[in-house]
């Protein structure tokens, strides 16, 4: 798989350790990296800042991740959306996909999982 | 069709979700116990408040869930070694002749069922070890197609120039270790605070530069909270050697730094959470059994407390 060139992706977890490392793995492949605790944070950055791509989790304080997939497509319609959850049934994954995410990675996760799900989302 | 919103002890919030999806994540184990639901998103109630949600959150009867939890580890088993003589395309229901990526696609997707992280924690011990087994098994299949070529060879004769040959597959410039698959390598789910009780246990710690000895403030079942004036990166890896009272051989498990906490507060001092990532079996029912005899300590207590008061 080629390549993708750097993008900015905005990081979207409740758990610090979770941004963190994703940081770090997002960094190393050239990308510029944001940070958003919640959903409202979320919203505000992506508002603002208009990222290429958002990894997001769905389960977080004030406002579900599953509410604001809309509201993200609606601000940046061109930002691209990857869950990270371990709500992974098929039913919340088909809600996140029809709701406009692009993708979806269950928790835990690998690191080369991140990286390939990262590439391909930015090259599509 | 109704909709609920539901929030966890944290205040996690997850909606809108129909009552499907919720019969679903708790027949699947992904939710943590619920503390509030709503039905707009706005305005909370009790979880028990819901009439419809009742059934969807009654617990199953211990010996039914028992009785199910073993014939799930026969059943783990029979795949495994059935996994263990398959070609690899087969374990993981790819075309044959998949390469590497391919492979590894489906791989992430499979394996993280098996995840120690996704066994519920009063999983009977032969659950358990299906669990790790299967893992495992995934897990050197995984290192085994980790030989094959990257891509997928295409089907038609080649005619194409040398230069489109699979072997120009672009490498990332920065040199990463290659992966092991191993449960340490999957990160994402912290069950932080969900068992912790209070300990006074010795812990050595011996691979940050240096040798530092702790006492234990306090332990869960998936890891412990160390007091320290020192807050190490989160990510470091540990090697631990705890010593309990009344058990003449240590404990030696390794660990990665969660959280931390960087300012002493009244109810938790200075200091930082590790997660095991790993502990022989025979240690962790130690460590699994000294929570709970901890837990039920605890409940004893304050029901003797709650009876004291009452009487009075």
């Amino acid at each position: 798989m080629a390549t993708a060139p750097s993008a900015s992706i905005l990081v979207v977890d409740d758990d610090r350790f979770i941004r963190e490392l994703l940081r770090r793995y997002l960094s190393a492949q050239g990308h510029s990296v944001l940070e958003a605790s919640d959903g409202d944070q979320a919203l505000a950055t992506v508002t603002s800042h208009k990222p290429t791509l958002v990894l997001l989790d769905l389960f977080m304080p004030h406002r579900s991740g599953l509410e604001i997939i809309p509201e993200i497509k609606r601000a940046s319609p061109e930002t691209r959306i990857l869950v990270l959850s371990s709500l992974d049934t098929a039913t919340l994954v088909d809600q996140a996909m029809q709701n406009g995410a692009s993708g979806f990675i269950s928790k835990p996760f690998h690191r080369l999982e991140i990286i390939e799900a990262v590439q391909k989302a930015l090259a599509s | 069709m109704a909709r609920y919103w539901i929030a966890d002890m944290k205040g996690r919030v997850l909606g809108p979700v129909t009552l499907d999806a919720l019969h679903e994540l708790v027949g699947h184990r992904r939710l943590p116990p619920i503390a509030r639901i709503s039905r707009d998103g706005g305005a909370w109630a009790a979880a028990d408040t819901y009439p419809e949600l009742l059934a969807v959150f009654a617990r199953v009867a211990e010996a039914q869930r028992r009785a199910q939890q073993v014939q799930e580890a026969e059943q783990l088993r029979l795949e495994t070694d059935l996994a263990r003589e398959k070609p690899l395309h087969e374990v993981f229901g790819v075309p044959a002749g998949s390469g590497r990526d391919v492979i590894r696609g489906a791989y992430f997707v499979m394996v993280k069922r098996f995840h120690p992280d996704r066994v519920p924690r009063d999983s009977p011990p032969e659950l358990r070890s299906a669990y790790e087994e299967m893992f495992e098994l995934l897990a050197s299949r995984m290192r085994e197609a980790d030989k094959l070529p990257a891509a997928t060879p295409p089907p038609a004769p080649a005619a194409a120039p040398a230069s489109a040959a699979p072997a120009s597959q672009p490498r990332s410039a920065a040199p990463t270790p290659a992966p092991t698959y191993g449960p340490e390598e999957f990160v994402g789910i912290e069950r932080r605070g969900e068992d912790r009780v209070e300990a006074n246990v010795r812990v050595t710690i011996r691979n940050v530069a240096m040798f530092s000895d702790h006492y234990l403030l306090n332990i869960s079942m998936g890891g412990v909270f160390l007091a320290s004036k020192e807050v190490l990166p989160l990510g470091t890896m540990l090697d631990l050697i705890f010593q309990f009272e009344g058990r003449k051989a240590p404990i030696h498990a390794e660990g990665r730094v969660v959280w931390e906490n960087a300012e002493d507060r009244p109810k938790q001092p200075r200091g930082f959470g590790v997660k095991f990532t790993k502990l022989e079996p025979e240690d962790r029912t130690f460590v699994e059994d000294f929570v709970r005899d901890a837990q039920a300590r605890l409940a004893r207590e304050a029901k003797e407390k709650e009876k004291a008061r009452s009487g009075r």
